[in-house]
């Protein structure tokens, strides 16, 4: 190689080193313009609903929010943090807080502030408490972003105005379900802060509202939407139409009195008209909590759950499993095992003539092995186990898992409506006394299998009513409403066990009617303020 | 393949011109003595013109074929000062030379990395320590970050389950930083940054694919100033790890050999009652469920260890030449757990190979390693089940149909273990390479300036595979009725970075500056199945036969990063130094407007040693005095917060509408606006020496603030899309001190005595300062998940005690200090309100009553190495010690009631603390189970024997010994964290190794 060469590939090296290193500048200068990264597995709120299909999606979100605790099923991408994800199911919390403090159910577990649901103990840091008032909100939050993505302004935007009456009526069932979880709100808690679509996203905490103006928005926007609800028995299951409008519109306006001191049984008498003569009662009493529940004519509007495609922790998997325990045969119920927690308190069973043995066939209690008196919570073997919940078809087959069962929660059924109806009457709101006493008949000849439950006209009582709603309705949700409405819930007119936390059952204070606000929630909100008492 | 065959045939070519350009040359011998003994140093490295050659055991050494001119010659080795020698090598001539070098103990002379760069040790300014390969823990390593336990000072390194070989590490560098992003340190590999926590595997710990033979050594940056040039990402710490490379190998092949091989013991079981006492406890706490106890006497935990084998070989060839060196090693290990079925295996490759190109102005290197681990899993439960499960039950039970184990026939019975470790499959491969290639251009125009470009990939491809079959009890009692399911992680993370140096001496002062661009890419795939209620468990693992439920899932993840930095030196007559160092970072996973950020730092030194008025002291060889401030960030937590997306509904989660079943879709709550977690640090240093540096060592305060700490805080109700948004909200500080001491007890000259022993100490203090700005009240996140009760937190973030915090009850105790369990206000039941004190003094016990105590970091960190030598003998040990560190025995805490025996008709065995405590009902929240787990641990001791100077064998010891008051089975076995569940036992483990080189 000579000299010559050798200058001139050095050259030649310096040259193309130098081209490299204008190349590499070039390059660095165009990737650092290129950090951004988008979500590939998830999507973004600029992107979600060019596919149309989401505008149903997010829609069938609104009604999963109230079974499912997460994206995954059973648990997974939990809606919440901070708590144990089968712990945060609506159905699960809404049935802990209306069933656990009253005669009807007892629950064996001690999580902290469980038992305190059961000894009139809880407190505002109760963490039951604060799933449920994040629950109620967590549904009106999604329904006010739903109902915010999909404004005709917003379908014009994206070109989807040819879709806009379908989603005018996904837009009437969002508002029925954030309607209810406000009616569950002030039923609770009493005093929330009212939020709607108008409020947008942000940082700004809201302000406390009353009782009545909540009252006054869920009458308002029920009786605005129910144009654009499919008529009484018309809707899909597992969605609201006309008939689950009247029922929540009716259970409102019957407990005004506690909400609102405000007579409106004629009202709420109404409503019942519009949902009685849409539904049949079915004709075994317990197909109503069977796994193939959905095919029950007395459905008004249910939480369906899927052994395959619906699975939580929460709602029925939590109720079947639970009131499992002791001698009693899981496989029997189509389960794969208990969880030894539910029992019902023993003035529940006295509701029943001759308790398990008598003509009652709604009184189905396990007693082999169990106590009736209730003598230590956290013994399953204390107080008598239900058997009201099963994971078998009425076929006698199980349902399509053992875990986690098929059962649908009902939350509203005729059988209620009648009971509704009796106590409507007897509470001077017009209607028909013997209409009202046939309505009953029928269901306690469904319970006996024959006439000789029936009552006679003078035994349609209020008194009669609050016992038989107990007989009828057990662990369905429904009961310390119930006894709040006929005002024993709290004080001394009537006592069961463990009310006031000792097991004689004592009297307890007014302000227990309503739940606290709960204490995380006081630091997140400056502006709320604390229920009396708590 | 062709193209490859191209790159194979050209990579050739450029080895042999390497090795045709040698023509006119001439050679250099030596000898290196010492200079106050006069005997021969043996294995110092001699470097000429960027060849390294080591000298013999008679100290000498012999370059050859070295191009005619002037050289500097520089001899190092651990242990002594560097020394710089001008040689002049003559065309067919041999040079001569002779040098003397004086003793310095070990780690303070020498270059060290420091991040881009590498610096001198004396003209640090910042808190910045070298671990090299001499020094690390000996014995049975799966893990890298095990080489540094104990080494130094401020830098926990705990094992996050227990005895687990090669099971993931915690590592922290002056306590936790954050709470809801990552407190691990930046791995920086050869160069290449890896993802928090060290990235990715279906295994157990990601680090595991580097084998910890071919490491050089470590650097560990601890304070603002030394990790500030790696910005957003220096908040923890950073830890740069240098494979070995072929300098300093002989111009021949080198081969080396290692070999060892290990068996273990389980150090100590669990404090359960035997098949007597549990008998007994039955007959007279639960006679109801007496006649269903069998007849057997079965220690669980004893049928489910093994005693642990293992093996690990690395064979490495390395050579140099004047313009090359490469090495080339393979290794392999396998690894047995003391939990049956528990396994680790490695296959492990790394080339390294350095070339010379363009009259040496191009420097070219490239490093490739890549590693096939196997990790073997120990079914989920086992341990739990062995300690629950009754010591009065048989292993199995041939009428049984679950495989023929004894099962209870009570579904909430426990399971057995021994049938779970047999029925159930767990394990994971995965193959994962790291490599870069760095071209380092001194550029011909500007004296002292060079250009270099680095590319680099980390590539993972694992798969993680279990199956459970239908006949194992737990599948028949979930419903799940066998499950088979795999995933398959992987990761593609590319890396590139081109920066400048530029660098000036003049007579009295020095300058250099280093500054450049980085570009960061990492991307993740996480496909996975599994499959339910399968119609046969024939297939295993390998297939699926139809199945009533089959379900897929992917997630993406990708992050990038770009950034700016710089940083400059300035040294004054050697002995005012000045730092500065600036990094600007670019993240993906901020919005628009805060995506962004720049951090700072600055550093100074100031030799006091050197000063003119020093001069009569000549007692003192280094005194120097440091201080260093600067800003880190952290953003080692999910990507895509920023965004407000909407997650797609899984197949389990669909809601019913009519017939059909609906996926739906969910918002997430957001803050758009989050931005960094900022550490703002402040550290003071003196590094010191005596009697020419045989006493030397360091001693730093530090002070950190972390603000705008990420937090999951919750939210008024209505006002966004989850009850918890993550956003930027409160403060943490952390401060203390260290304390290191090398010192040089014997010189042994002449091949007598040699006695080198390093003592660190670290202190720290965390307090959370603040969560929430905007509240009053009292503020408490609940952390550290429990088993026993469902969603039952022990631990606490509140300001003004330190993160994880345990939150507890205070028990009564009587007059003798134990707990009492009585019925104290005589209402005939025994509750809370009987044995818990009224902290808040309302008159009942509720919530409110349990207050922090007492927290799972240690106040006190103590590391201790011994190096002996004597003849051909070699002795050294190394002693770890946490003071202050408090543990939750959840294992006492679900097992220590006798509530255990009659929850079911399948009565658990119990913890043996209920014989003393007598709890019949559980206690979860007592500050009973909050334990001092204070120890001090004989990591290991190693004795070797030098056979012949190409040979040396050793035995280890590790774990030789724990001095603890903890009451259960290890003072670590909690992890980080300090919830003791059910860890893998801690291990005692003896090894045998030879050490070979030709």
């Amino acid at each position: 190689m000579s000299k010559e060469h050798e200058t001139t590939d050095k050259a030649m090296i310096k040259q193309r080193l130098k081209i490299l290193f204008i190349a590499g500048a070039v390059l660095v200068a165009g990737l650092s313009c290129t950090i951004t990264t988008e979500p590939e597995s998830t999507v973004t709120d600029a992107n979600v609903f060019k596919d149309t299909k989401s505008y149903q999606a997010f829609l069938a979100k609104l009604y999963g929010g109230l079974v499912v605790t997460g994206q995954q099923g059973p648990h997974g991408q939990p809606d919440f943090s901070g708590l144990d994800e089968g712990f945060t199911s609506y159905s699960r919390q809404l049935w802990q807080h209306q069933e656990l403090p009253t005669d009807e159910a007892v629950i064996a577990w001690n999580d902290a502030g469980l038992p305190e649901l059961t000894t009139s103990g809880w407190a505002s840091s109760n963490q039951f408490v604060e799933m449920m008032y994040q629950r109620v909100f967590f549904q009106v939050s999604m329904v006010n972003e739903f109902l915010r993505e999909t404004t005709d302004e917003k379908l014009a935007e994206r070109g989807h105005s040819d879709l806009a009456d379908e989603i005018a009526d996904f837009r009437a069932e969002a508002r029925f379900l954030r309607a209810l979880s406000y009616w569950h709100g002030i039923d609770l808690f009493a005093n929330i802060p009212l939020v709607t679509e108008a409020d947008g996203l942000g940082a700004t905490p809201p302000q406390q509202s009353t009782r009545d103006v909540v009252f006054a928005y869920i009458v308002d926007e029920l009786t605005a939407i129910r144009g654009d609800l499919p008529s009484a028995g018309a809707g899909d299951y597992g969605r609201a139409d006309q008939g689950a409008l009247a029922m929540l519109l009716a259970k409102v306006y019957m407990n005004a009195e506690v909400y609102v001191n405000s007579d409106m049984y004629a009202a709420a008498l109404t409503e019942l008209g519009n949902v009685i003569g849409a539904y049949q009662l079915a004709s075994n009493y317990f197909a109503n909590f069977m796994a193939d529940n959905h095919t029950s004519p007395e459905m008004i509007f249910a939480l369906p759950q899927d052994g395959l495609n619906t699975r939580t922790w929460g709602g029925t998997t939590f109720i079947a499993h639970a009131q499992v325990g002791g001698s009693m045969d899981a496989a029997a119920f189509g389960l794969n095992g208990g969880w030894w927690g539910l029992r019902v308190m023993p003035e529940l069973v006295a509701l029943f003539p001759l308790g398990p043995i008598g003509p009652d066939g709604r009184g189905n209690f396990h007693t082999d092995g169990q106590n009736l008196s209730v003598a230590e919570i956290t013994n399953f073997g204390d107080g008598y186990a239900s058997q009201k919940y099963s994971n078998m078809t009425s076929l006698g087959l199980p349902g399509s898992h053992s875990e986690f069962p098929d059962i649908d929660f009902p939350m509203f059924r005729l059988a209620d409506a009648y009971l509704m109806y009796a106590e409507c009457v007897l509470r001077g709101g017009g209607g028909s006394r013997p209409t009202a006493l046939g309505y009953i008949n029928q269901l306690r000849e469904r319970a006996y299998g024959d006439q000789t439950g029936n009552i006679t006209d003078p035994e349609l009582t209020l008194a009669f009513i609050l016992d038989e709603r107990a007989r009828e309705l057990y662990w369905e949700g429904h009961r310390r409403t119930d006894l709040v409405r006929f005002g024993v819930f709290t004080g001394a007119g009537k006592i069961w066990e463990w009310k006031g936390g000792v097991q004689a059952g004592r009297e307890t204070p007014a302000h227990l009617g309503i739940y606290p606000i709960p204490a995380r929630e006081l630091q997140s909100n400056p502006n709320l303020t604390q229920n009396p008492g708590y | 393949m062709t193209r490859f065959r191209h790159l194979l045939v050209a990579l050739i070519a450029v080895v042999i011109s390497a090795g045709q350009l040698q023509a006119q040359t001439g050679t250099i011998r030596g000898r290196i003595l010492d200079s106050a003994t006069g005997t021969a140093v043996a294995d110092v490295e001699v470097t000429v013109a960027g060849r390294t050659v080591p000298t013999d055991a008679d100290g000498r050494f012999v370059l050859t074929d070295v191009p005619a001119g002037d050289y500097t010659l520089t001899a190092t080795r651990l242990g002594y000062r560097s020394v710089e020698q001008p040689v002049t090598v003559v065309v067919g001539q041999t040079s001569t030379i002779e040098i003397l070098m004086i003793i310095a103990p070990v780690g303070l002379e020498g270059l060290v990395a420091i991040g881009y760069g590498e610096e001198e040790k004396r003209d640090l300014t910042g808190a910045v320590v070298e671990v090299e390969a001499e020094e690390f823990n000996t014995g049975r390593i799966v893990t890298a970050e095990e080489l540094i336990q104990a080494k130094v000072a401020g830098v926990q390194v705990t094992a996050n389950n227990g005895g687990e070989p090669g099971g993931g590490i915690s590592m922290r560098i002056r306590g936790a930083t954050s709470i809801t992003a990552t407190n691990e340190p930046l791995y920086v590999i050869d160069g290449v940054p890896v993802p928090p926590g060290g990235g990715l595997s279906a295994g157990r710990n990601a680090l595991n694919f580097l084998n910890p033979d071919d490491i050089e050594s470590f650097v560990v940056l601890k304070d603002a100033s030394s990790t500030a040039i790696y910005g957003s990402q220096g908040a923890n710490g950073v830890v740069l790890i240098t494979t070995k490379s072929g300098r300093g190998a002989a111009s021949g092949a080198q081969v080396t050999f290692l070999g060892n091989w290990s068996g273990s013991n389980v150090t100590n079981g669990p404090d359960i009652l035997n098949a007597e006492q549990f008998r007994q406890a039955v007959a007279d706490q639960a006679p109801a469920v007496l006649d269903v106890l069998g007849d057997a006497t079965t220690d669980w935990r004893d049928a489910v260890e093994q005693g642990g084998f293992g093996q690990d070989y690395s064979l490495a060839v390395a050579g140099a030449t004047n313009k090359m060196n490469y090495r080339l090693s393979l290794g392999y290990l396998s690894q047995q757990g003391a939990v049956k079925a528990s396994k680790n295996e490695r296959l492990s490759l790394n080339l390294a190979y350095n070339q010379l190109l363009f009259d040496d102005a191009l420097r070219l290197q490239a490093n490739v390693m890549g590693a096939r681990t196997e990790d073997k899993f120990t079914p989920g439960g086992v341990l739990g089940s062995a300690d629950n499960m009754a010591p009065t039950e048989p292993i199995e039970d041939a009428d049984s149909p679950y495989g023929g184990y004894f099962e209870w026939d009570d579904p909430l019975g426990t399971n057995n273990p021994v049938g779970q470790l047999n029925l159930i499959l767990d394990e994971g491969t995965t193959y994962r390479s790291l490599g870069n290639v760095t071209g380092q251009y001194f550029l011909p125009w500007v004296d002292g300036l060079s250009a270099t470009t680095r590319l680099s990939y980390v590539v993972t491809n694992s798969e993680r595979r279990t199956f459970s079959p239908s006949i194992s009890k737990g599948e028949a009692e979930s419903g799940n009725d066998g499950t088979v399911s795999r995933s398959n992680p992987t990761e593609n993370n590319f890396n590139f970075e081109a920066f400048g140096a530029w660098a000036k001496n003049w007579e009295r002062s020095s300058f250099d500056v280093t500054g450049g661009f980085a570009w960061w890419q990492w991307r993740s795939e996480f496909p996975s199945f599994f499959a339910q209620q399968l119609s046969s468990d024939l297939l295993g693992p390998n297939g699926i036969p139809s199945a009533q439920l089959e379900r897929t899932f992917l997630t993406v993840d990708e992050f990038r990063l770009a950034s700016w930095y710089a940083r400059a030196n300035y040294g004054f007559k050697d002995r005012y130094l000045l730092t500065a160092t600036v990094r600007a970072d670019g993240s993906s996973k901020f919005g628009e407007d805060n995506r962004w950020a720049t951090f700072p730092s600055i550093a100074g030194a100031w030799r006091i040693s050197e000063e003119g008025f020093m001069d009569g002291a000549g007692w003192l060889s280094d005194l120097k005095l440091r201080l260093s401030y600067g800003t880190n960030g952290n953003q080692g937590f999910p990507s895509y917060s920023q965004y407000k997306d909407y997650l797609f509904g899984g197949p389990l989660a669909q809601a019913q509408f009519g017939s059909e079943f609906v996926s739906t879709i969910r918002p997430s709550g957001v803050d758009p606006n989050i931005r960094w977690e900022e550490t703002q640090a402040w550290n003071i240093g003196i590094d010191y020496g005596f009697w020419n540096n045989r006493l030397a060592g360091s001693i730093e305060f530090y002070a950190n603030n972390t603000d705008d700490l990420i937090f999951e805080v919750p939210v008024a109700a209505g006002t966004n899309l989850s009850n918890f948004v993550t956003t930027n909200i409160g403060s943490m500080k952390n401060k203390g001190f260290e304390l290191t001491v090398n010192a040089l007890i014997a010189e042994g000259a002449g091949g007598g005595f040699q006695y080198n022993a390093n003592f660190n100490f670290a202190y720290n203090q965390n307090e959370l300062t603040e969560i929430n700005p905007f509240f009053a009240g009292a503020q408490e996140i609940p952390v550290g998940l429990i088993s026993g009760g469902v969603g039952s937190f022990i631990q606490v973030h509140t300001p003004g005690e330190p993160i994880n915090s345990f939150n507890v009850y205070r028990h009564i105790r009587d007059s003798s200090g134990n707990p009492i369990y009585e019925d104290m206000n005589g209402d005939d039941v025994i509750d809370e309100q009987d044995l818990y004190v009224d902290l808040d003094e309302n008159g009942i016990i509720n919530q409110d009553d349990r207050a922090p105590f007492q927290d799972p970091a240690p106040d006190w960190i103590i590391g201790h190495t011994s190096n002996m030598r004597w003849k051909n003998f070699d002795l050294s040990f190394t002693l770890l010690a946490q003071v202050g560190n408090y543990v939750y025995n959840n294992n006492a805490s679900t097992g220590g009631f006798y509530d255990n025996l009659r929850d079911s008709s399948a009565p658990n065995n119990l913890h043996a603390s209920v014989l003393d405590n007598e709890f019949q009902r559980p206690q979860y929240f007592s500050d009973v189970y909050v334990e001092d787990a204070s120890f001090l641990r004989m990591n290991n001791i190693q004795l070797g024997y030098q056979v012949t100077p190409r040979l040396r064998a050793y035995g280890v010891v590790q774990n030789a010994f724990t001095i603890t008051g903890y009451s259960g089975i290890d003072p670590t076995a909690a992890g980080i964290n300090g919830v003791d569940n059910n860890i893998f036992p801690q291990v005692r483990t003896f090894l045998a190794g030879l050490n070979f080189a030709i």
